[in-house]
């Protein structure tokens, strides 16, 4: 059963001028996306700066209001949630921010920073609540010993650990992970998601997790979404989008990633230019500039929707003929 | 290959308030002419203060504790400030992570291009100016309205083009790139470092990659060094050391980079050493699986392991003397 579920949800940003602060032009920075999460899952979101990953996080969790669409969550539409029903979602949907240093208040310790979700939504006594935290630290792999500390005393890798620790400290069944270990140097970032893995199993955690970084969203989600200029152009499971990308995009973003193993020869796409700003008039597909398989005439004026291309496997491209989802890699159960 | 770069038994600490930070602790590297070498490791591990000390720009509160550099034969130890900036205008260039930081915010970019130019070709500003205008065309930037541009016009994409620009204005026969990339989005990535291989090429520059992109390295680099904790603790041919990793760092780092399946997440326990607090012995030897007795008392020197493979470790001491 899916746990979440966007429909055609839509985020411009009105970019205003003149006298009267008028919009005169918007960014559009998710433009029509609509995807589920199943319960238990890990759907991971990949694409480049400003193709408005992080902005679909920010929608659902309710920290900037949608400006057309709708969000599901646990069946309920709570794209107009305020007061009550809110803050009761709030402790059922959590985020881990990119930025460990700028997450956490320089001004509380670690244990008041923990005690914090206790005390707003599950009102314990003090003891309780200083007895639940000892208990994420240790889940986070630090101690009780930590707790007393500021978080200028921890290294970045150990304040992630810090934020994962709030995050999860209300088993809440939604999270929303923005970029968790981008800040981080790799054998940190193995650490933690070792660690992620770890609390996901335990709590049966449903997760959205965004990140540009193409091997972790391959190591950590069961289903992935590729995102270009505001739009999702391919979603599908992990097995299938990276045993058999699709869209000229998806192929062009992964064969960019220069592998580790030396003797490993990619096919190299390289993709002329820069991806577009979100301001304005766009083409009817948003790759169409860069693209090399665009077609004048058809791909300039009609824009290409999601579509099932076999076994569940959706592309966004008029260029992907129907059946060549079928040429996946089944998914290892 | 003839030597361009020699770096011997190289310290360099910072005396912060808290003390003094041992940020290289006797590294000893060789560039070669018109070679990419690679120089690989985590935060804090001494790679870009290695790529500082060369060109003789160590910042306060730092200073060369000890070793001698050389390039072309010239020994820099001695050098005077107004020597060392005439051998920088001759011989060297540098690339910075951030291009946003690195230009002239005030200037346009066909300005600062001529006054680079100027001052180290001795040529007049209408020459330079049109001698901008090509090598921005060079870095793959054909429309020379952008040389009338300010910084800020320009995408990171396009910066890092003309801070590229801007290291070519003097023929240089190294060039330093400390994490050129790393701002930068992947498909851009590979932009950039397809530009950066070709003008080395063509230019006849050795560059020295400093990166923590240890797939940029595979792609793009003939040898590469491994630091950790201001320390060489590898280096080889790039193929050697990432298909047959010696040291228990390089192995624990590339299993790292590699992530794999969820199943098989690997870490290396534990976190970098404090570099105020030396410890003795071998850096890595309290996170290592196979640290050995003389590991905290000895610490281990560079090492053949095989041709053109060298390692700090003591599992290969006495194995095979270098």
């Amino acid at each position: 059963m899916s746990l979440l579920k966007t429909e055609d949800l839509q985020m411009y940003f009105p970019i205003r001028g003149g006298v009267l602060r008028r919009a005169k032009t918007y960014v559009r920075a998710v433009d029509g996306v609509s995807f589920t999460i199943e319960k238990g899952e890990t759907f991971g979101l990949v694409g480049e700066s400003g193709s408005g990953k992080t902005t679909i996080g920010r929608m659902i969790l309710k920290i900037i209001q949608p400006t057309g669409g709708k969000i599901y969550f646990d069946g309920v539409d709570i794209t107009k949630a305020k007061g009550k029903q809110l803050k009761q979602l709030r402790a059922r949907m959590q985020m881990v921010f990119q930025n460990p240093y700028s997450s956490l208040n320089p001004r509380k310790t670690v244990m008041q920073i923990l005690k914090d979700p206790f005390r707003i939504h599950r009102h314990l006594s003090n003891r309780e609540a200083e007895h639940r935290v000892i208990t994420l630290l240790e889940m986070v792999g630090l101690s009780a010993e930590h707790a007393q500390r500021y978080p200028y005393e921890f290294s970045g890798g150990q304040r992630q650990r810090i934020a994962i620790a709030r995050a999860i400290a209300l088993s809440p069944e939604f999270v929303f992970f923005d970029e968790p270990t981008s800040s981080l140097d790799v054998s940190v970032q193995a650490q933690i998601l070792k660690n992620l893995v770890q609390l996901q199993e335990t709590f049966g955690l449903t997760c959205l997790f965004v990140t540009h970084n193409i091997e972790v969203i391959q190591c950590v989600a069961d289903r992935v979404g590729v995102m270009y200029l505001g739009k999702l152009v391919e979603t599908g499971t992990n097995e299938a989008i990276f045993s058999n990308p699709l869209h000229p995009y998806t192929k062009a973003l992964f064969s960019a990633v220069p592998d580790v193993d030396p003797d490993v020869k990619k096919e190299r796409i390289m993709l002329p230019g820069e991806i577009t700003s979100a301001v304005g008039k766009l083409p009817a597909c948003r790759f169409f500039n860069r693209c090399p398989l665009a077609k004048e005439g058809l791909c300039d004026v009609v824009e290409p929707q999601l579509r099932d291309v076999g076994k569940g496997h959706m592309v966004a491209c008029h260029m992907v003929p129907d059946g060549a989802g079928l040429a996946d890699v089944p998914r290892a159960s | 290959m003839e030597k361009l770069v020699e770096v011997e038994d190289l310290s360099v600490s910072y005396y912060s308030y808290r003390g003094v930070v041992h940020a290289l602790n006797g590294v000893s590297l060789e560039v070669g002419q018109q070679e990419t070498i690679g120089l690989v490791g985590e935060t804090g591990s001494g790679k870009s203060t290695i790529g500082l000390a060369i060109v003789g720009l160590i910042p306060n509160p730092g200073r060369v504790d000890g070793g001698k550099i050389s390039i072309d034969g010239e020994d820099l130890s001695g050098k005077s400030k107004d020597q060392m900036r005439e051998f920088r205008r001759t011989k060297l260039a540098l690339i910075f992570q951030d291009p946003s930081t690195a230009l002239n915010p005030v200037l346009r970019i066909g300005d600062q291009l001529a006054e680079a130019f100027a001052a180290k070709r001795g040529i007049s500003r209408k020459e330079a100016k049109k001698m901008a205008v090509d090598i921005l065309a060079e870095v793959g930037i054909s429309n020379p309205k952008v040389a009338n541009q300010y910084p800020h016009e320009l995408s990171g994409g396009m910066k890092q083009r003309v801070m590229i620009g801007m290291a070519l204005t003097g023929n240089p026969e190294l060039l330093i790139a400390d994490e050129p990339t790393s701002s930068l989005d992947v498909t851009l990535q590979a932009q950039i470092m397809e530009l950066l291989a070709d003008v080395s090429k063509k230019k006849q520059m050795a560059v020295l990659l400093i990166t923590h992109n240890i797939g940029v390295v595979s792609r793009y680099c003939e040898r590469v060094a491994v630091m950790y904790a201001g320390n060489i603790v590898e280096t080889g041919t790039t193929r050697n050391v990432l298909k047959f990793p010696a040291h228990p760092y390089t192995q624990g780092l590339l299993s790292a980079v590699k992530l794999g399946t969820r199943k098989q997440l690997t870490s290396i326990p534990g976190t970098v050493p404090d570099l105020i607090n030396l410890i003795p012995g071998c850096p890595f030897a309290p996170r290592c699986s196979r640290v050995m007795d003389v590991c905290s008392k000895v610490k281990p020197r560079l090492t053949k392991v095989k041709d053109d493979q060298y390692a700090a470790c003591h599992l290969y001491e006495g194995a095979m003397p270098a």
